[in-house]
């Protein structure tokens, strides 16, 4: 292959739409921790109010927001599968771009992108 | 170009460039043409055939009295279970003995092969640089449709594993005009 010099506009380009495709995933992945943190805790309580009052039912509210926040998890999964297929192949030329332009002498412009 | 000619003409260069890469891929299994499996074949029974060293082992016969090696000289069969040196002995001794027929016998098995994509060993080098050659050139006129495309105001999203370094070039260095180094 012949060698090419780098477009600055190009590379920055790449790198940005890594940046945002990395933190659009890094965003879902939070939301996902907060919700498994929130359906844990929720099915803690509605388990601690029925084996510490005898059978106790549940209160119906908790039912329904511990449905509701697993219906939400199930939608931002899915929004993760699909982030992930369409967005990794950005990240991964983010990441690619940043090896080549280090290789050429600009680790200096690419210095501070990390995906 | 429109921008429906430009999509097509873009999913027909990916097609290609995944066509060439799977050519590439399998580049280093396709197996030998049939002459030279069987120019392989027979060097290794001749191979074999003199590394028996047939004329010197009878050599022992022409000695007035009988040496251990010449009373042993039939023996080479019996001594396969003395490890790897005892098999060489004995295929020695088979393909110095019956080289032509085993010979025979390779070439027409490897005659009814089926080897519909074989290539020389000495075509794959080329061939390789050729495909490589191929694929560069269909990832830049990729990319030249992926610009064009953007430039309409399309998005289109590069593959992962696509060249980096026509990714980031310049526009004129794609199109083959002369070009203005970096500084």
């Amino acid at each position: 292959m012949p060698e090419y010099t780098i477009d600055q506009n190009r590379l920055y380009d790449v790198l940005d739409s890594a940046q945002t495709a990395s933190s659009t995933m890094s965003g879902i992945r939070s939301e996902i921790e907060a919700l498994r943190g929130e359906i844990n805790q929720l099915s803690v309580g509605i388990e601690a109010s029925r084996t510490g009052t005898l059978g106790q039912e549940a209160n119906p509210q908790s039912l329904r927001v511990l449905q509701g926040r697993k219906e939400q998890l199930r939608r931002l999964q899915s929004r993760q599968s699909e982030g992930h297929q369409a967005l990794m192949p950005r990240i991964e030329l983010g990441r690619r771009a940043v090896e080549y332009a280090r290789k050429k002498g600009m680790a200096a412009e690419v210095a501070g992108y990390v995906y | 170009m429109s921008t429906k000619s430009a999509v097509a003409k873009l999913d027909k260069t990916r097609s290609a460039i995944l066509a060439a890469q799977e050519a590439l891929a399998s580049l280093p299994d396709r197996p030998l043409p049939h002459d030279e499996a069987i120019a392989r074949a027979h060097d290794l029974v001749d191979s074999q055939a003199r590394d028996f060293q047939g004329a010197y082992r009878a050599s022992a016969f022409v000695q007035p009295r009988i040496t251990e090696a010449a009373r042993n000289f039939l023996n080479v069969a019996t001594v396969t279970s003395q490890g790897p040196q005892g098999a060489a002995l004995t295929a020695g001794l088979l393909a110095w003995l019956h080289g032509d027929a085993i010979k025979a016998k390779l070439k027409a098995e490897i005659e009814a092969m089926e080897l519909a994509d074989a290539l020389p060993l000495t075509q794959r080098e080329p061939e390789r640089q050729r495909l490589q050659a191929q694929i560069e050139a269909l990832e830049i006129e990729e990319e030249r449709l992926l610009r064009e495309l953007e430039a309409a105001g399309e998005q289109v999203e590069r593959r992962a594993d696509a060249s980096i370094e026509i990714i980031l070039a310049p526009d004129a260095e794609l199109s083959g005009e002369p070009m203005e180094k970096a500084a």
